[in-house]
């Protein structure tokens, strides 16, 4: 299957978009990944559900993606040359359903809605009239340009930022932003020997 | 170990083919795609994630117009030029609705639904009107007309066969009247009006264009762009294929939102959406009350959800899924 098959790609719009903030605060409070392990691991278990033959005979869509995440973060522990086995058995005794039970799920499709109108806030005004004219208003790139006034190659950089700042948006786990600073912080940091939980970094290895 | 390339880079490269791909690539950028995918798993997932996300954006119509144009100290100039053609527009409206059916204001019912909410209404006549979210309408109902305003928003009609009765759209200056057919009409802040149709076919017409002039036939499975009055040319409208006005009208299904309804009265409303049926087996459960925003064609993931927040258990039969404690 080709990571542009437009079914596909609805399929994941429907079951994985939503669930990735709660499977990214997941990674980093149950596994224990680094912020840079967690967007790995995201694209890794994109690519695995993008790939896969079909995904008509997948009952429970969350369990799966949950299971996929999980084999995902034990392999990266086996390949990795110290094998934490407190990280392992953390991961093999967390229940998947006792997440489900979390207040926050009911209020996910509002959050959903809410990081859609952060990434739009933070859009530079051109972009933002570019992304409503091609989402709200379901005009092609082409009408874009001419209604515009801007060249067809330029829309098309306005639509990739727009892309860029949803990816963004949906890449931030918690409900607080991780900002520029953070991450660029966590890049500079060398293994801990002695990790607290939420900042057990494999990276390196 | 060799330097590995960072997630946020392959992100972006993926955000820049997701917008090629939107455009449609050409055999060329087909094949340097494909190169690039295959040099890491993770460039796949990142471009399979970034299309997903890009679709799921079509969800920013709920918005609103506040969010969406933001800009407005750039834009008002324009907004103000706009709102002076439309006040003669209005004019022109109000005259033509004075002489066609004097009793509009009279029995004017304004409906409207909240930032996030989609409304599916029931009129008197068994047509049905499904408000996207953050919509007003007006709906006036004599003997010899049945007559909707959409003031803003977007609007879906499934409109009940009826001669004598010839249903109609005003939207802005413009007109849509539709005899037994289904059809949506949207009007956004500072964007052309839209109409849609997916059964049946409309007549569209502006109030202040002369009688002789030959109304605008949308048929089914087309679309129109109609821009102001002031750049009137009859537009052509655009076929499509029965997936993209499947998209296109996608919203309607796309969420459901309670604020303390019984779950009795939550499921039945998923029995106008989804081909299973949620039947609750425990009349104590029924009392329970829910609050949240669920898609509304999934009532199956709505019901394992449920089930897993009040303790009950689901059991999926054929058409049927029970739920019970």
């Amino acid at each position: 299957m080709h990571p542009l098959d437009p079914q596909r790609s609805r399929w994941l719009t429907a079951h994985v978009v939503p669930l990735e903030p709660e499977l990214r605060r997941w990674l980093k409070h149950y596994a224990g990944l680094s912020s840079w392990d967690i967007d790995d691991l995201i694209q890794e278990t994109y690519a695995v559900l993008a790939t896969r033959e079909s995904v008509d005979d997948i009952r429970n869509p969350r369990t799966y993606i949950y299971q996929i995440a999980k084999s995902l973060v034990l392999q990266g522990l086996r390949r990795s040359k110290v094998v934490r086995i407190e990280a392992v058995s953390d991961i093999e005794k967390f229940d998947v359903q006792s997440e489900t039970l979390s207040p926050e799920r009911h209020a996910m499709g509002r959050d959903e809605l809410k990081r859609v109108a952060d990434a739009i806030r933070a859009m530079p005004p051109q972009t933002r009239r570019a992304f409503t004219l091609r989402r709200v208003e379901g005009l092609s790139q082409r009408e874009i340009a001419a209604a515009m006034g801007l060249a067809e190659s330029t829309v098309e950089k306005h639509i990739a930022r727009a892309i860029q700042q949803l990816m963004k948006q949906f890449g931030r786990g918690g409900k607080s932003a991780r900002t520029a600073s953070m991450s660029e912080h966590a890049a500079d940091l060398q293994e801990d020997p002695a990790p607290n939980v939420d900042e057990r970094d494999r990276r390196g290895h | 170990m060799s330097m590995k390339e960072t997630a946020e880079a392959i992100d972006q490269e993926a955000a820049n083919w997701a917008a090629l791909s939107d455009r449609g690539l050409s055999d060329e950028e087909r094949v340097r795609l494909d190169q690039w995918l295959a040099g890491d798993m993770r460039r796949i997932g990142a471009l399979a994630r970034a299309q997903a996300i890009w679709f799921h954006a079509e969800r920013a119509g709920a918005l609103g117009s506040e969010v969406l144009e933001a800009d407005r100290a750039r834009r008002l100039p324009v907004l103000s030029r706009r709102a002076a053609l439309i006040g003669s527009a209005a004019l022109a409206a109000s005259l033509a609705a004075v002489v066609l059916i004097p009793r509009l204001t009279r029995d004017a019912t304004p409906m409207t639904s909240a930032l996030g909410e989609i409304r599916r209404i029931s009129l008197e006549d068994g047509s049905v009107m499904t408000l996207d979210a953050d919509t007003r309408v007006t709906v006036a109902y004599t003997a010899q007309a049945r007559r909707v305003t959409l003031l803003s928003g977007q609007a879906y009609f499934e409109v009940a066969h009826d001669k004598a009765r010839p249903f109609y759209v005003n939207a802005r200056d413009l007109v849509v009247r539709a005899v037994g057919t289904a059809f949506s009409v949207r009007v956004f802040d500072g964007l052309p009006v839209l109409v849609l149709v997916s059964e049946g076919k409309v007549s569209v017409s502006r109030l202040s264009q002369p009688r002789a002039a030959a109304p605008l036939l949308v048929e089914s499975n087309y679309s129109v762009n109609l821009l102001d009055a002031d750049k009137w040319t009859p537009p052509t409208p655009v076929r499509h294929d029965e997936d993209e006005i499947g998209r296109a009208l996608s919203w309607r299904e796309g969420m459901l939102s309670f604020e303390g309804e019984t779950l009795g009265e939550v499921v039945s409303r998923f029995d106008r959406y989804g081909r299973n049926r949620i039947v609750i087996d425990d009349p104590k459960l029924a009392e329970e009350r829910i609050t949240g925003l669920f898609a509304a064609n999934d009532p199956k993931g709505f019901a394992t959800a449920i089930a897993v927040s009040l303790g009950a258990q689901v059991r999926a039969g054929q058409d049927e899924i029970h739920l019970s404690r």
